[in-house]
């Protein structure tokens, strides 16, 4: 069974006026997505990421440079990530497609993980 | 995964934690403010750190430390004198610790009273002071309660701001004594009826029960009745009134969202406990001398409760408690209701007279049942034409989708296009 990396791109504007009982929804909506992967077995580990902006390190003559990352420009932050087993990209996305994440207007990046 | 896991999230626990925690946090930091800031924070907290982890073992724990820790954080901000800042650390700290224990549903439960007190300040008019109690209290966001009292979000927006804006002036010391609380105990009354109101039929969108709104204004009633100072024969009727009327909710709607009259909701399926509580109080309630509009209409929903059918319903004693309750309170919303028990105990043309007079009335002019009542009325005396003519006039004004769609049913029957039933 291979891994794969999902990581949950979203805009930081997304739930800002949402109300107690709609944030219920959202949660019972992962709620739900959660159980279903953990009775198949398939989620090894899921982590959220802090909400700043992070770091990034480029190569520089002298030090490396470190400025605040990651990209000037970006409207996106990686919000956090999980970690899941399937037997190919094809299954993994099946697994990922109905991750609520998306339905919230996110989006998942899929890696495979090299098992070498 | 075992079943104690399976449902860690109670029905609208976010709901019911903004609630208290706004409660109780407004008690702590003196500002409701910063109280509904830290909660939102809290509860936006585990928005985004839950879908990660999973539900927590304890989902009430975790948001009030939640709470509790971002209020400490928020403290660090303010220039307050040492002494108070350890104060104010040191209850924030006691509230975490207590989470475990029914003491602390104890505490919040007072908080969510003495908020409720506070924000029935005489100076607030009930249109502000709905929004405000159903933000503060009930944990409705502004979309929800914009659709609740049939008003724009922006205009639930501004109102609660002006609402907060005059408290926080008329009010800054958050003292509520036993004098104010006996003096607001009407308006406090008032609020949690319309709130109830609200819930029971739902004034916009497509739902037209908001049990979970009749929920929170009982729970809230039972909390004044019960209170050393503020109970009195009123709250225990209007907890009686709110029990008896609780307890047709799982009837109001039919399989597809569709309405059902009294006449055909199956009268087993009415709430047994509910219905127990609410003879009870209302028993109690009439135990003294003072008889209030509480009184009435919680003894004219006993009436139909303890009908075994709707044929068997005393219409006539019905009648006599809408003529009480006419001469208490002078509205023609409850002269409406009357001419209906009219119509029952002494048939329709006896009623149709009594709504004659009805169309002048201001507080009526845009009301859906007026016409729809009149509609009923005619087609019962065999008068199809003009009851058509009334239903369409009825789908004009604005009621909710259900509603809607029933008056829609009941305008087909009348113009012969469906077989009537």
């Amino acid at each position: 069974m291979a891994q794969f990396l999902l990581l949950l791109h979203e805009k930081p504007e997304t739930f800002a006026q949402i109300s107690p009982a709609q944030m219920q929804q959202v949660i019972e909506k992962y709620r739900a997505w959660h159980e279903k992967l953990a009775t198949e077995q398939k989620l090894v580990d899921g982590r959220k990421l802090t909400d700043d902006v992070g770091r990034v390190l480029r190569p520089s003559d002298s030090e490396p440079l470190v400025t605040d990352g990651p990209y000037s420009e970006t409207k996106e932050v990686i919000g956090g990530f999980f970690v899941v087993e399937a037997t190919d990209y094809d299954a993994a996305c099946t697994l990922a497609s109905d991750c609520p994440h998306l339905a919230y207007g996110g989006n998942i990046e899929v890696r495979e993980v090299d098992p070498a | 995964m075992s079943p104690e896991t399976v449902q860690r999230l109670v029905d609208n626990l976010f709901r019911h934690q903004w609630g208290q925690l706004v409660a109780t946090l407004t008690r702590i930091l003196g500002d409701f403010d910063l109280a509904e800031e830290v909660v939102q924070e809290a509860l936006l907290k585990a928005l985004r750190i839950w879908p990660y982890r999973g539900i927590p073992d304890n989902p009430r724990a975790w948001l009030v430390t939640a709470a509790r820790n971002r209020a400490l954080d928020q403290l660090r901000h303010f220039s307050i004198h040492q002494k108070k800042a350890d104060e104010l650390t040191q209850s924030l700290r006691l509230l975490a610790d207590a989470c475990p224990t029914p003491r602390l549903s104890e505490l919040m439960a007072d908080d969510q009273l003495k908020l409720l007190f506070l924000c029935c300040h005489p100076s607030l008019s009930p249109d502000s002071l709905l929004p405000l109690t159903l933000k503060l209290l009930g944990g409705l966001g502004n979309d929800e309660i914009a659709r609740a009292l049939l008003i724009q979000p922006s205009t639930a927006a501004q109102r609660i701001v002006r609402a907060k804006r005059r408290l926080r002036q008329q009010e800054p010391d958050f003292d509520l004594t036993p004098a104010k609380t006996r003096q607001r105990r009407e308006a406090v009354l008032k609020v949690l009826y319309l709130m109830f109101n609200e819930g029971y039929a739902a004034s916009g969108g497509d739902s037209l029960v908001r049990s979970d709104l009749c929920r929170e204004a009982l729970r809230l009633a039972i909390l004044v009745a019960d209170h050393a100072v503020a109970a009195c024969a009123e709250a225990d009727a209007l907890v009686a009134l709110m029990s008896l009327q609780s307890a047709r909710l799982p009837q109001r709607l039919d399989a597809g969202g569709g309405l059902l009259l009294l006449q055909t909701q199956d009268r087993s399926e009415w709430d047994a406990e509910s219905l127990k509580t609410g003879f009870e109080r209302l028993e109690k309630a009439t135990r003294g001398k003072r008889i209030s509009e509480y009184h009435l209409q919680a003894a004219i929903a006993a009436e139909h409760a303890s009908a075994p059918t709707f044929e068997a319903t005393d219409w006539c004693r019905i009648a006599l408690l809408y003529d009480d309750l006419l001469a208490m309170t002078g509205s023609p919303l409850v002269a409406l209701n009357r001419a209906v028990a009219v119509a029952h105990s002494r048939g329709a043309a006896s009623a149709l007279p009594l709504l004659d007079s009805l169309g002048e009335a201001p507080e009526l002019k845009d009301y859906y049942l007026l016409p729809a009542t009149r509609a009923r009325f005619l087609s019962a005396m065999g008068r199809r034409d003009e009851a058509a003519e009334c239903f369409r006039r009825a789908i004009e004004l604005p009621c909710n989708e259900a509603e809607k769609r029933f008056l829609r049913k009941c305008l087909a029957e009348a113009e012969g296009t469906v077989a009537g039933d």
